[in-house]
């Protein structure tokens, strides 16, 4: 027997089947249907206040519910504002499904109202991108679609539906929907015994190997794997970026991340490797520095789900195609009795390194954005989600967040989108509702994305915003500060009053111009319900360091001038009696 | 610089040409021959004919064979 559907019910219909639980979106006239038919859907619309935030979301929600996110916009304009959401997610490899209305049908080509080429815009930005011409397609392209989503290197890919299509209609079997069968991750074993083994050859070899652990380690939920390979064979790690979170930050053989601000010690440990293991990493050239003196005396063996990383940036020695989770499961051990002897001497020099080179001391008595983000850790629990945005407080999160858990620090690493930080915290907070959630962001980048405080109001998401206001776009002005001359330019920017602004979105908020102020702003915020802005109004010029300059090699890493204290524990005992206060059932 | 023919086998999609395009256009190159064949519904052959040297030929390789409906590529001649 036949049942009629109408295209957008039958759309709407497929998402509930692919269970798709949250999508960000916002209507338009040319994605009017489906809008109509998801009245009658148990799925969550979530009404952003500009298209960029819905796409944004929608990646916040992948990494943390570790499946796609959904994103749906009309034509034209509210397909491009999709686009900067889309690249990030390509860039970060998020897997996410973008869905676009079209004009009709018979109006494409003819420069309707609203009409553009989305397909098009997002072909260099997309796994694949398709235009549904006959709902008879539909259920194959979905799903395909969300197939390609989620396997292989994952990613965005783009559905652009006519409103023609979401009007017409389609005789389906009146069982159609216990025969639709939801696509699953299938794990990639492309590598052969032999790859293995020239791997375990070059770990038996090597005096020092080293792991860099990427993004990969995360999205293919490899994490437990790669701590335990680590500690198995007592090889030393770092990570990238956004592969914080695959090592606990305060495991011994975890030597944080490395790259352009990354830790002087990682870098350095990059350049005295003798075997660099990378694992699910793509050699991005902010981690990598100067390329051709990078891991100057080290073999490398790459191991990623994605066979076009092979050579691509950096010539390895062996290459494994695969799915990290089976590659670390077939990697034989190789800790002999004298290869331990090299690498706990190695794991040791490290560690002397890691002394040597510490990250500079926090200084409650200086209101910069270190002492504010270090505040805000020391006064959250232990499985808080933290969102940034992009530019000096992004790099600062990064050297000072210690409690990150995998899939928990969500940033825009590839793309480097100012913008991500608030909209992918709602993401993740509509992932993980029962979490705190945290965006950490700075006032350039928050003004990017601010209208979505109204989104949070009504969604009564409790969302925390730690806006570090230094009254600069700083990492630009870093950056004119090093290698402009002082030439500030385009960086000197204007705030809004933050606390009237969140009143007139019915925000709560605090302002704070010192620790104790920020303390007591933070302790407020977990007492609130609702979401709240926390306006910490920091130091003007900073700094941050360590840095590789652009061109430089991971050896020319400059560390802090001579008078900066690091690694001082008075200074913590100091800091630690001035939070006692605070700490007490903050977060309760 | 060299010649460099290629062969490519894809799925045959309404966006695959453009696609294999994209890996030269957004460098700023240009093929010198382009043939592309539908074998049946749903697979294609294009080959590519183009003038670049050993370094961007393997660039361009690496992006074409990260496209989801590249299904193999054969380089047929160097010259």
């Amino acid at each position: 027997m036949k049942i009629k559907l109408r295209g957008a019910d039958y759309i709407i219909k497929i998402l509930e089947l692919l269970e798709v639980d949250a999508l960000f979106a916002y209507p338009g006239g040319a994605i009017l249907p489906i809008y109509d038919a998801l009245a009658f859907s148990n799925i969550n619309d979530i009404l952003v206040r500009h298209e960029q935030a819905a796409s944004f979301a929608a990646n916040g929600f992948a990494r943390v519910k570790g499946k796609p996110g959904f994103c749906l916009a009309t034509s034209g304009p509210g397909a491009t504002n999709l686009v900067t959401g889309i690249a990030d997610a390509y860039a970060d490899s998020i897997p996410m499904v973008a869905i676009t209305g079209q004009v009709n049908l018979p109006l494409i080509g003819t420069d309707a109202f609203q009409e553009t080429d989305i397909t098009g815009i997002c072909l260099p930005i997309t796994k694949k991108c398709y235009l549904l011409k006959d709902l008879a397609d539909a259920e194959r392209i979905f799903r395909e679609a969300y197939e390609v989503a989620i396997n292989g290197r994952p990613g965005p890919v783009l559905i652009d539906v006519p409103r023609s299509i979401q009007l017409s209609f389609i005789d389906v079997d009146e069982d159609w929907e216990s025969k639709f069968a939801k696509p699953v991750y299938t794990r990639l074993s492309n590598f052969i015994e032999e790859d293995i083994y020239k791997a375990a050859r070059l770990m038996v070899e090597a005096k020092k190997p080293l792991i860099i652990a990427g993004h990969g380690a995360l999205l293919s939920d490899a994490w437990r794997e790669m701590r335990e390979f680590a500690k198995r064979e007592h090889i030393p790690a770092i990570s990238t970026i956004l592969g914080m979170g695959v090592f606990e930050t305060h495991d011994p053989l975890y030597f944080s991340w490395l790259g352009m601000h990354g830790m002087k010690y990682a870098n350095l440990a990059v350049q005295e490797a003798d075997l660099i293991m990378a694992l699910g990493i793509r050699f991005d050239d902010r981690i990598t520095g100067r390329l051709k003196d990078f891991a100057p005396n080290a073999k490398i063996i790459h191991c990623d789900i994605d066979n076009s990383e092979e050579d691509k940036n950096v010539k390895v020695a062996a290459f494994i195609h695969g799915d990290l989770k089976l590659i670390l499961n077939q990697l034989p051990n190789t800790a002999t009795i004298e290869a331990m002897e090299h690498r706990t001497a190695w794991v040791d020099h490290l560690t002397d390194l890691r002394d040597q080179y510490p990250i500079k001391s926090v200084d409650y008595d200086v209101f910069n954005m270190i002492s504010a983000i270090d505040v805000l850790e020391k006064l959250s629990p232990e499985d808080i989600i933290v969102t940034t945005d992009v530019g000096q407080h992004q790099m600062w999160a990064s050297q000072y967040l210690n409690k990150i858990h995998p899939n928990h620090f969500l940033t825009s690493g590839g793309l480097g989108s100012m913008g991500f930080g608030f909209p992918a915290a709602m993401g993740a907070q509509a992932a993980a509702p029962d979490k705190h959630v945290w965006c950490i962001t700075g006032d350039g980048s928050f003004q990017m994305n601010l209208q979505e405080l109204i989104t949070c109001v009504q969604e009564q998401w409790p969302i925390k915003i730690l806006l570090l206001d230094n009254s600069y776009l700083g990492m630009v002005r870093q950056w004119q500060e090093q290698f402009y001359n002082k030439n500030y330019s385009g960086v000197d920017i204007l705030n809004p009053d933050y606390l009237l602004l969140a009143k007139a979105y019915g925000v709560s908020a605090a302002s704070a111009t010192n620790t104790e102020e920020l303390a007591k702003a933070i302790s407020l915020a977990y007492k609130t319900k609702g979401p709240f802005l926390v306006h910490a109004k920091v130091l003007k010029e900073d700094n941050v360091l360590p840095m590789v300059a652009p061109g430089a090699s991971l050896s020319e890493t400059i560390y802090y001038p001579q008078d900066v204290i690091c690694n001082d524990a008075k200074l913590q005992e100091k800091n630690a009696k001035k939070l006692l206060a605070h700490k007490v059932q903050s977060y309760a | 610089m060299q010649k460099n023919y290629w062969r490519i086998k894809c799925n045959h999609t309404p966006e695959t040409v453009d696609r294999i395009m994209l890996s030269f256009r957004k460098r700023g190159l240009m093929v010198d021959a382009l043939h592309y064949k539908k074998l049946d519904d749903s697979l294609a052959e294009c080959e590519v004919e183009f003038t670049e040297d050993a370094e961007s030929a393997g660039r361009i390789y690496k992006n074409v064979i990260r496209l989801v409906d590249i299904l193999e590529i054969e380089v047929l001649e160097t010259v």
